[in-house]
């Protein structure tokens, strides 16, 4: 009896239901019972949570038992058929492939639109499945005491509820249309929770511009979607076939895995991401393709330059940050490029951008998080940083960096959360006041959310043994062993494969190089890619630094130095109860642990998995290696042997504890290195010499002064003063970029966060508005005047018209004559 | 049985009409129950018609009533010939739907001659359930222009301040549009009539149908009728720059005019390129493909971005339909099964979304008797009821998924792309590539203008204009039942088409393929790459199963 089809209902449905119950219920019928909503939305991520882990049993124990001639396992369910039409898209057939044009062949024929409502189970799946549901059944429970008295209890809980439903969907959906249908659903609760305190403008405002600027990057996903459907013909991930069904007719059958074609098949629809490796595009249209889905997974996951949603959405409650914006949704970038891993290892150059994308935006969100006083958009900064992490990871597109990516995702939204949730305790005790500079010492006041805190930097930072430190050094040591692949340094080891495989390299004047296991390099050479990655290894390393720095400068001025407490909360700050502190605790384990009871590549030496292939050393690595788009393809062949990078990781570490220290140093106890760190970044030195004081000071030197009554006793005043006017013109022209830069100074670009809000407003909104002013203007005055011009022709005629109607009888008794004569001209001079 | 429910589905609100006047003596509140039962009466006949409609289609049209006008050997042939098919099959669904919507939304609102007020809806909703089965071209014409009159008036008897001169601007703008279209369909019937060498003129479609399949107009004549068919359709739509007429007329229209202008009337004009220009004029359909896709396309951004700088929430919505309604005619002229079917759920689904939002401006002005967004704010807190239902059909109208409005951008998009970068992706066409790219574009607008609206409106701290009922009533009440089950089918409709569009899709699909596959095989030809000119399948064979999948070669 297969249990799969059942969990996998069952996951999604147990919210869903919580949602509707509270939204149809809690209002007006058990209004009494206050606690209602928040049971419900337990109880069903309870249930949630035990049969994702249920299913993870089931895909485990399938794993277990696949043969070794098909390394991965996949299962779909379909639930209905949302659309269907035949033979909508005619494909033209294959170029010979002898032709130039023909960059790989591609099937002709017709293709069926149909769409299902399929879902999916498989490795990928089933551990976004679990971690989501444990994540959000913790931030339940932290939100029963957060919300508490809030008069929208009732709707936060329907509008998590309903959260929980879209991301599980997000995660076990099995084609791009319904991916794409709930990552819009995840985006619109994002956008309703964001905007939870409706009545405060900058929380509805921040909701608009989330959903905004993610309209933005759906817009990107949206026309690589549509690429992917006149590319590819289907928009399912899995393959499928159609079957003599018995009564004569056909019917499509899912094929769960590669191999599994049913007796009396009469073709096969290969799925997008279920295919052979040969019959990816590579070239512009895959490249494309890539970019595009990019493009969506920025907006999703916060990565620049579409990163400025975020850190305003901090607006929303607490719980639903460390839910959304930190654990979860925020993810789904990442869990779609992972997903779409033979899409993109078909063209490395995308990889190479994700990897350019990720980096980025890691060290960019590093340093505004330094600057940051609000201790929510310190983390929230972090999380752009760490998704950027992320990307780099699966922007090193092989096999290892897919994994490490997928392993700090996981890892990261237990600390993160952890992080979120112990910032919503502060909250909570401090009465909503969030900015750091109006708290400190609270270690006393708040102990447990002090020592859970700690447990998060620590893992956040990346030092052994947290959870973080792990991944990160999977990921470390993914792009660095990438950046050698490529540069050749593993020749040796090239040649080993080249022999294996029968690799064909096929040069085309220098340029495109032809490799199964490395996909087709047409815009750079690896040698050139190589140097790129061997960059973004070295910006990782330095925002491993600023991670440490910010988080340990966060967690000084929260919990350290002078106790000091603002007066919103009211005189009596304390501890948060313990249905608070509950969840802070298995989070905090969870950051200890997780990282060391996955990752063994450390103790093991390089081993080997049923059916011969390379063990990466992690648990998680090996299990999502089974994901069908994982196991087969390109990717497999980068598979190699997982080792622990001890160089990597002592280096990362004492980079960390570098970071630390400063922080300690900067902000332990006493402020004042941070004010003149701040005071030297200010350029305060510079502006200080420009201000009326000093220059009256100058005035007053002796020199100047006896120049001055020299030239008033020579009665050349009048020269003294122009020349002092030139000079004075001149420090002007040379200090006026100067003085300009001092919003270019480091530290204020820091704290703006880059001016990129200011950027955007006055390049694209504010444009975009005066287009729209100016459309309007028109549409009034041009075409609505054309219009109106052309009404009134009949009225000018008939104007015109008039005035021959003078009412004379002779008048029309002439005029008659002469059109009479005019026609019997006309007829003599031109005759039949 | 159920033929002639359509005749009396068509004839039980006209018929309604007239008892209207019966009950004017009874009081206002005996003219709205009557009209509300007329109403339901409609509705229920019209929703067993579309529950028992064939799923696989009907070609010449189910549940049909011929009555033959002129005698047997009479040189004129025309009919009273009614029947449902695919492509009007939704919008004849849809009128009763919105006629209920604004019976009740109009309830309180019009206390100044009732009944004509609602005779004249009922008049209005006969016309448009007329129009959607007209099966013979001069009946389809009759009801065309019918529909013009009742709307007439609703707009210069019950509207606002400027009413005259929008309805005098509506009707006049619309009737020398339609006078063209007369123009071209009786020269399609005068073509079919000296092509066939019948004794009588034929004005039923399915005649002129079989018959230009055997003896086609010429491309040049094609394409002089398409424009002359044009003008008519492409004002109702309105397609940019014809569109002028619609804010005003929206703006000044009572709401109940303006629920059935964008959710009705509009759609005559998509549902009359479906109807003529792609069987009967296919070369030129094909041909003028670009022109219309770019048309649809500047529809559909420049509706956008004048609806970003509408500071009238009606206003706002009307310039949101011209958008819309451009992404349905890019829809239809991609030419392909996606995009038509797509264009024609969008048809439907604007008329859910839009016909709701003007109704919930109607409720919003019956209570702050302003509809400047600058004036109301954080209404959310004061009106909880409608602020729901504003976002759920703003969500809708945007193309959020999982409800209706996604279905149909989707397709349409699809099948635009797959115009732009599958089937006729030769450098003659290239362009198409922008319109298909921008075309995206313009959602993101969309939701950029809506979404400002509903923030400004109902987010935020409280306001309220000093002027409204306040002073008079005490605190504004939220939507009071009645309301509530004015916009509630409407809701359940925009869920049901965003869960499961196959219901809809899979009724109307096959006349649809029939309806474009001539237009379809004809654009293949012309826009496809030489290179693969010689291996189309021919002009008649769709392709076939066999050909359809891929042979189990790559079986591993």
């Amino acid at each position: 009896m297969d249990r799969i089809g059942p969990l996998l209902v069952v996951i999604p449905a147990a919210p869903l239901i919580s949602a509707v119950a509270i939204a149809l219920l809690a209002p007006r019928l058990l209004r009494g019972i206050r606690e209602f909503p928040a049971f419900l939305t337990i109880a069903a991520f309870g249930v949630s949570l035990i049969a994702s882990l249920l299913l993870l049993r089931e895909v485990t124990y399938h794993h277990d038992h696949v043969g070794p001639g098909s390394p991965s396992f996949e299962r779909v369910v379909r639930l209905w058929t949302w659309a269907d039409a035949r033979d909508a898209y005619w494909q033209r057939p294959a170029l010979p492939s002898d032709d130039p044009r023909a960059e790989s062949p591609i099937e002709g024929g017709s293709r069926d639109f149909t769409i299902d409502i399929a879902l999916r189970a498989d490795a990928l799946t089933a551990t976004m499945l679990v971690m989501v549901t444990f994540i959000s059944t913790l931030v339940a429970v932290f939100g029963m005491g957060y919300m508490q008295g809030d008069r929208g209890f009732w709707r936060f809980f329907a509008y998590v509820s309903l959260f929980v439903f879209s991301m599980t969907m997000l995660v076990s959906a099995s084609n791009f249309l319904l991916l794409f249908v709930f990552w819009e659903a995840v985006g619109l609760c994002s956008y309703l929770l964001i905007g939870f305190w409706y009545g405060k403008p900058s929380a509805a405002s921040a909701g608009k511009k989330a959903f905004l600027v993610n309209r933005v990057g759906d817009f990107g996903f949206a026309l690589g979607l549509f690429l992917i459907w006149t590319t590819y013909g289907t928009l399912d991930f899995h393959s499928s076939a159609r079957v003599r069904s018995d009564d004569g007719g056909s019917e499509r059958r899912i094929l769960d895995s590669l191999t599994t074609v049913p007796a009396g098949a009469t073709g096969v629809a290969w799925g997008v991401l279920s295919r052979d490796a040969e019959s990816y595009r590579h070239g512009a249209i895959g490249l494309a393709i890539c970019l595009l889905l990019l493009v969506g997974a920025c907006g999703k996951s916060a990565q620049f330059p579409l990163h400025v949603w975020l850190p305003d959405a901090m607006e929303g409650p607490t719980p639903v940050s460390a839910l959304i914006h930190a654990a979860t949704m925020v993810t789904a970038g990442i869990y779609m490029i992972a997903r779409c891993t033979p899409l993109f290892t078909a063209s490395p150059e995308a990889q190479v951008v994700v990897a350019c994308v990720g980096g980025f935006t890691a060290l960019l969100a590093a340093l505004i998080a330094l600057t940051q006083f609000d201790l929510k958009r310190v983390l929230a900064y972090s999380t752009v940083s760490q998704l950027g992490y992320m990307f780099l990871a699966l922007g090193a597109g092989t096999f290892a960096g897919v994994t490490s990516g997928m392993f700090h995702l996981f890892t990261h939204a237990f600390f993160k959360a952890l992080l979120f949730l112990g910032s919503g305790s502060v909250m909570h005790a401090m009465g909503n006041v969030i900015d750091m500079r109006r708290f400190g010492g609270l270690r006393k006041v708040m102990p447990i959310t002090h020592w859970t805190f700690l447990i998060g930097c620590l893992a956040l930072a990346g030092l052994p043994p947290f959870a973080g430190f792990w991944s990160k050094d999977a990921i470390l040591g993914a792009v660095h062993d990438r950046a050698h692949a490529l540069s050749g340094a593993h020749a040796a080891h090239d040649a080993t494969n080249l022999a294996a495989h029968g690799r064909e390299r096929a040069d085309d004047g220098g340029t495109r190089v032809v490799e199964p296991g490395e996909g087709v390099w047409t815009l750079w050479t690896p040698e050139q890619a190589a140097g790129v990655y061997q960059w973004l290894y070295c910006a990782a390393l330095l925002t491993a630094g600023l991670t440490a720095l910010y988080t340990f400068r966060a967690f000084f001025m929260t919990f350290y130095g002078a106790r000091q407490i603002p007066p919103e909360a009211g005189g009596h700050a304390h501890e948060s109860p313990a249905v608070m502190t509950a969840p802070l605790v298995v989070l905090a384990v969870c950051a200890v642990s997780v990282g060391w009871f996955l990752d063994h590549s450390y103790q093991s030496d390089p081993s080997y998995l049923p059916g011969g292939r390379a063990s990466s050393g992690n648990v998680l690595g090996d299990f999502l290696g089974y994901a069908p788009q994982l196991a087969g393809g390109a990717i497999a062949a980068t598979r190699t042997p997982g080792r622990f990078h001890f160089d990597v990781a002592a280096i990362s570490a004492l980079i960390a504890l570098g970071g630390i220290a400063f922080a300690a140093f900067l902000y332990l106890e006493d402020r004042r290195e941070a004010d003149m760190a701040s005071a030297f970044l200010r350029f305060h030195w510079y502006r200080r010499m420009l201000d009326a004081d000093s220059i009256a000071r100058i005035r007053r030197w002796k020199s100047v002064d006896a120049v001055n009554r020299w030239a008033d006793r020579l009665r050349l005043g009048w020269l003294a003063r122009i020349v002092g006017r030139g000079v004075l013109v001149v420090v002007w022209v040379v200090t006026v970029p100067l003085i300009l830069t001092q919003f270019a100074s480091p530290y204020r670009l820091s704290q703006d966060k880059f001016y990129f809000d200011e950027i955007y407003d006055w390049t694209m909104v504010r444009p975009l508005r005066w287009i729209a002013d100016l459309c309007a203007a028109l549409d009034r005055w041009v075409i609505d005047g054309t219009v109106n011009m052309v009404g009134r022709i009949p009225v000018v005629t008939g104007n015109l018209m008039r005035s021959l109607h003078i009412g004379l009888l002779p008048f029309y008794a002439v005029s008659m004559a002469l059109g009479v004569l005019v026609l019997v001209l006309a007829r003599t001079l031109w005759g039949s | 049985m159920l033929d002639g429910l359509l005749l009396a589905s068509i004839l039980l609100p006209m018929l309604g009409a007239l008892a209207m006047g019966l009950l004017a003596p009874l009081g206002d509140e005996a003219v709205r129950r009557g009209a509300l039962a007329v109403a339901l009466a409609t509705l229920a006949a019209s929703t067993t018609l579309v529950a028992n409609y064939p799923a696989n289609g009907a070609e010449a049209g189910a549940f049909a009533t011929v009555v033959r006008l002129s005698g047997e050997g009479a040189p004129i042939d025309v009919r009273f010939h009614v029947a449902l098919d695919g492509l009007g099959l939704w919008m004849f669904a849809l009128a009763p739907v919105l006629l209920v919507t604004s019976i009740l939304a109009s309830w309180r609102a019009i206390a100044d001659r009732t009944a004509m007020f609602h005779g004249m809806l009922l008049l209005l909703t006969g016309g448009c359930l007329g129009v959607f089965t007209a099966r013979d071209i001069m009946l389809f014409y009759v009801f065309f222009e019918f529909t013009l009159i009742p709307l007439f008036f609703l707009i210069g008897i019950w509207g606002s301040e400027e009413r005259r001169y929008a309805a005098i601007k509506f009707f006049l703008f619309t009737l020398a549009g339609s006078l063209l279209t007369f123009l071209g369909l009786l020269a399609i019937v005068v073509w079919d009539f000296r092509e066939s060498g019948g004794p009588t003129m034929q004005f039923s479609l399915d005649a002129l149908n079989t018959g230009l399949r055997s003896h086609p107009l010429p491309e040049h004549w094609q394409t002089w009728i398409f424009l002359a068919l044009f003008a008519g359709f492409a004002v109702k739509v309105p397609l940019f720059p014809l569109h002028t007429w619609l804010p005003l007329a929206h703006v000044q229209a009572p709401t109940a005019g303006s629920v059935f202008l964008a959710g009705i009337l509009l759609k005559i004009g998509t549902y009359g390129f479906l109807r003529f220009c792609l069987p009967m004029l296919p070369a030129a359909a094909a041909a003028l493909m670009p022109a219309m896709l770019w048309l649809a396309l500047l529809g559909v951004v420049y509706g956008a971005l004048v609806a970003l700088a509408q500071r009238d929430i009606k206003r706002l919505i009307a310039y949101s339909s011209v958008s819309h309604m451009g992404f349905c005619v890019m829809g239809i002229f991609a030419l392909n099964p996606l995009g038509i079917q797509g264009g024609v759920l969008q048809m439907l689904n604007h008329g859910i979304s839009t016909g709701a939002l003007f109704a919930l401006v109607g409720m919003l002005y019956e209570r702050y008797h302003t509809r400047r967004i600058e004036d109301l704010s954080g209404l959310c807190r004061r009106v909880p009821w409608l602020a729901f239902f504003m976002v759920l059909f703003t969500l809708s109208s945007i193309g959020l998924p999982g409800l209706n409005g996604f279905a149909g951008e989707f397709l349409i998009l699809i099948g635009m792309f797959q115009r732009a970068f599958g089937e006729s992706a030769s450098d003659s066409t290239a362009s198409l590539k922008i319109v298909s790219v921008l075309a995206v574009s313009g959602v993101v607008l969309g939701a950029w203008y809506m979404l400002w609206m509903v923030q400004r409106v109902f987010f935020g701290p409280l306001r309220e204009p000093e002027s409204g009922k306040d002073a008079e009533q005490g605190a504004i009440a939220d939507l009071s039942w009645r309301e509530r089950w004015a916009l509630m089918p409407l809701a359940a409709l925009a869920l049901w088409i965003g869960l499961y569009p196959a219901y809809f899709l899979n009724r109307m699909a096959p006349d649809l393929e029939r309806v474009s596959a001539e237009a379809e095989d004809v654009a293949r030809s012309r826009y496809a790459p030489i290179e693969y000119r010689a291996e189309r399948p021919g002009l008649d064979r769709r392709p076939t199963e066999e050909s359809s999948w891929e042979t189990l070669t790559r079986v591993d």
